[in-house]
């Protein structure tokens, strides 16, 4: 990319750096380059996504001067001066520098390769930054005990009625009791806890006998018990490296060096060709609405997506199978009722053809004649309006009878709800008593 | 100009800190972590909700769908769905009636997410063309039986795997993606206001996975990544995640806010679910399910919603379980997944009614389905 230097920015204020403004000449258009933010730089429609930007020349051009942006992660908040200078030929000038001793540098090499390193080591600097501010908000955080969160939870938990939990329940006032004669106990003995209704169902019971797990996440079937350490025994996917004898190898995830998201690598996941699957999905399949990699020249079976190497795919009826022939597909149902719906793919020579089975999308061509076709339906009224026998009026506020409050989805009458304005709970506007 | 031998030792020094770093902030938090709501509860007295076996009833299932449910979101006022399938179709039903007002043939079939913008009137979806696509319900349907798409929001550089509209402002939409930003648009304009992470420090370092607006105060939101962290972040501030959020082990599918808006539920790759405090950071509560007998690998958790009072949480996981939680106690009281009619494959998306009278679930058997409590219930 070659540059022509229409302006020198002479300060280390980032306010000043912001209104810093190049023009970068491409084949194409001209790209203005303009610092956002102390924190990136933008060219053109893109972003750059590194701190560490560099602008070089071509020979071409002896007489152009290079700009050196150096920008530091936010933790360091360090932008040193830029400079204007000279390269290619050999001749640096560092006219227009200001504060730098030493000699000039030389122009940066485009393959970027040392630049990639620096940016993986900024990129890991900066995240160490957020963590050191994250401890020191730690360091001053209260523990949950203490904070009222579980206080508040409790509370605004009972202050609103739920329609899905029965309000008509008998309350044993006598499991307070056996509540705090557990609580005082520590511990839970299967009998006591399994043979009054009021407790919880007993969990893992074969862990009460085994005193060395105090956790129940740590008790095994045969009741060893696990280093807590050994987080693998809650999650069976991942093995931390230092992990004990205990957890079995293969739950580690395997391929990381493909993919760039953790989510893509399950352990059946495999792609043939790593440019070719964009690991989008958590299966790991071709993204078939993205657009091939140049590098990739053959698709995994049903990827459409290569569609230099498979010419044939450029309709949702086609599929790419094997060879690249193309099906009509099954034809789906009349969505939209008033024309069949015909898939055609090229080389294909029956036209799939559908009828009309259900017509709920109310227009004039809709279905005419069929027995199936409401005509008039609600959805089909101007601005919300309401369907009474053809014609749609304006909807009245609906009225909620008292005592079918709360049977809104029990009764299968019911096709309008509404909340009474009494008691807030839902209804049936059409009065359906249950 | 540093060797590369130079770098490889910066780097490899910078990331033994960076993991040193790590392991102190996970066991001061570890030491925080003193108590949980389920013993807090126990203390109080507190009983679990019990639920006979005919209390909540799968008393419609909506088919249509020739392909897997991917996603579903309510309208705020009427009884109206609208859902997502691999069918490369949107479909907004009519909940209380089962009926189809809508079809939407999208021009990209690999939809994750859509959403129902505040009005009722407008729909949105996204999926693997790292796009949003808007569509009007109120729109005449071309020659074809199409329904033309009334706005784009392009800029993603990954695959759109949440989308939200703002509450009471049908112009405003976040969407979460897989290039580990969320972004607020303007839907009128197709612009993009601002975009939380990305270059900013305090991003997200993997995809995001799902997003959820604080109902109670509209300027925030959470977003849940692969990267196992919820952020935190404020639309009038995108430089920097307000907070982060550790404790999960695996990419957070799901996040929702608590009813009170101080707190949020999230469901992870790890097996559970989890309950955070907004302000303080702290993890409350984890909701870890019975390991299978046959020790399996754990489900992992699709999708979570509170009930409108919270005491409820509705976890869908992949083996088509759908566990209803008691929060405060941290039981299950309910498996919706072994009910007469329920799901036959994995639950991928779940969402509450507005009026919290009905939960609806979608799944990879192409249907879903709604709940809601069959008793009769009389006000006093």
């Amino acid at each position: 990319m070659d540059i022509q230097c229409s302006s020198s920015v002479a300060s280390t204020d980032p306010q000043n750096l912001k209104h810093a403004f190049f023009q970068i000449p491409s084949l194409a258009t001209n790209h203005a380059a303009w610092l956002v933010s102390a924190h990136k730089i933008r060219v053109g429609p893109t972003f750059f996504p590194y701190f560490l930007v560099f602008f070089s020349l071509s020979r071409s051009f002896p007489s152009c001067e290079l700009f050196s942006l150096v920008l530091f992660s936010l933790s360091f908040s360090s932008l040193p001066s830029s400079s204007r200078r000279r390269c290619g030929g050999g001749d640096v000038n560092r006219a227009g520098a200001e504060d730098e001793g030493g000699e000039g540098e030389p122009c940066p090499s485009r393959s970027g390769g040392d630049t990639a390193g620096r940016d993986s080591t900024a990129e890991t600097r900066r995240r160490g930054a957020v963590g050191e501010d994250e401890l020191q908000l730690l360091e001053g955080a209260q523990p949950v005990s203490h904070s009222g969160c579980l206080k508040e939870v409790n509370h605004y938990v009972g202050m609103k009625q739920d329609p899905l939990i029965t309000i008509n329940k008998r309350k044993h006032r006598s499991c307070r009791l056996y509540w705090w004669v557990r609580s005082k106990l520590g511990v839970c003995i299967s009998w006591f806890c399994c043979s009054c209704q009021c407790l919880p169902k007993c969990k893992s019971p074969r862990c009460f006998n085994c005193s060395c797990c105090n956790d129940e996440s740590c008790c095994k079937p045969n009741c060893s018990c696990c280093s807590p350490d050994c987080s693998c025994f809650k999650i069976s996917s991942c093995c931390k490296p230092n992990c004990s004898p205990f957890c079995d190898l293969w739950c580690c995830k395997p391929n990381w060096a493909c993919f760039n998201t953790s989510s893509c690598c399950k352990s059946q996941c495999s792609c043939p060709s790593p440019n070719c699957c964009t690991c989008n999905l958590p299966s790991c399949k071709c993204n078939p609405c993205g657009e091939c990699k140049p590098e990739c020249s053959s698709c995994s079976g049903g990827c459409c997506d290569c569609k230099p190497s498979c010419s044939c795919c450029n309709d949702q009826c086609c599929s790419c199978v094997e060879s690249c022939s193309c099906s009509c597909p099954r034809c789906l149902g009349c969505f939209s009722c008033f024309k069949f719906l015909k898939c055609s793919c090229a080389g294909c020579s029956n036209l799939c053809k559908c009828s009309c089975t259900q017509c709920f999308n109310c227009q004039s061509s809709c279905c005419k004649g069929q027995p199936s076709c409401f005509k008039c339906q609600s959805s089909c009224c101007d601005e919300g309006g309401c369907c009474r026998s053809t014609s749609c009026f304006s909807c009245p506020e609906p009225s909620c009878p008292e005592c079918s409050c709360g049977c809104v989805w029990s009764c299968k009458n019911c096709t309008e709800g509404c909340r009474c304005a009494r008691c807030c709970n839902p209804c049936c506007a059409t009065g359906c008593l249950c | 100009m540093a060797s590369v031998a130079d770098l490889k030792e910066k780097h490899a020094a910078a990331t033994a800190s960076v993991n040193s770093l790590r392991e102190r902030l996970r066991q001061r938090r570890q030491l925080l972590l003193d108590t949980d709501v389920e013993r807090y509860s126990k203390a109080q007295g507190r009983t679990a909700v019990s639920f006979n076996q005919t209390d909540l009833v799968c008393c419609r299932t909506l088919q249509g769908h020739s392909g897997k449910v991917y996603s579903l979101d309510w309208t705020p006022e009427k009884n109206w769905i609208v859902s997502a399938s691999q069918d490369g179709r949107l479909i907004v039903w009519n909940a209380l009636t089962s009926q189809k007002t809508h079809a939407i043939k999208l021009h990209c079939p690999w939809v994750m997410t859509c959403a129902f913008a505040p009005n009722g009137q407008s729909v949105a979806c996204g999926g693997l063309d790292s796009a949003c696509s808007i569509f009007n319900l109120n729109s005449q349907v071309d020659r074809d039986g199409n329904m033309p798409v009334s706005r784009i929001l392009t800029g993603h550089k990954g695959y759109v795997s949440s989308c939200q509209y703002v509450p009471d402002q049908e112009t405003r939409l976040i969407t979460g993606s897989g290039d580990q930003t969320c972004v607020l648009w303007d839907v009128t304009t197709g612009q993009r206001i601002s975009i939380f992470g990305g270059e900013f420090p305090s991003g997200h370092t993997a995809d995001v996975l799902s997003l959820s607006i604080n109902p109670l105060n509209t300027n925030m939101f959470v977003s849940g990544s692969c990267d196992t962290t919820v952020r935190l972040w404020d639309l009038r501030i995108a430089s920097r995640a307000v907070r982060t959020y550790h404790g999960h082990e695996g990419d957070i599918n799901s996040v929702k806010f608590f009813p009170d808006g101080q707190r949020f539920g999230t469901g992870s790759d790890d097996g559970t679910c989890r309950l955070f405090d907004m302000r303080t950071g702290h993890q409350l509560q984890v909701y870890n399910r019975e390991p299978d007998r046959n020790d399996n690998e754990l489900p992992i958790v699709t999708s979570i919603a509170f009930s409108i009072s919270g005491r409820l949480l509705f976890a869908g996981y992949s083996n088509g379980d759908c566990y209803v939680w008691d929060t405060l106690l941290a039981e299950v009281v309910l498996n919706l997944g072994t009910l007469q009619n329920s799901h036959d494959g994995r639950i991928s998306c779940l969402g509450l009614s507005s009026d919290g009278s009905a939960l609806c679930t979608g799944s990879w058997d192409k249907n879903l389905k709604i709940w809601a409590f069959s008793g009769h219930r009389k006000i006093v």
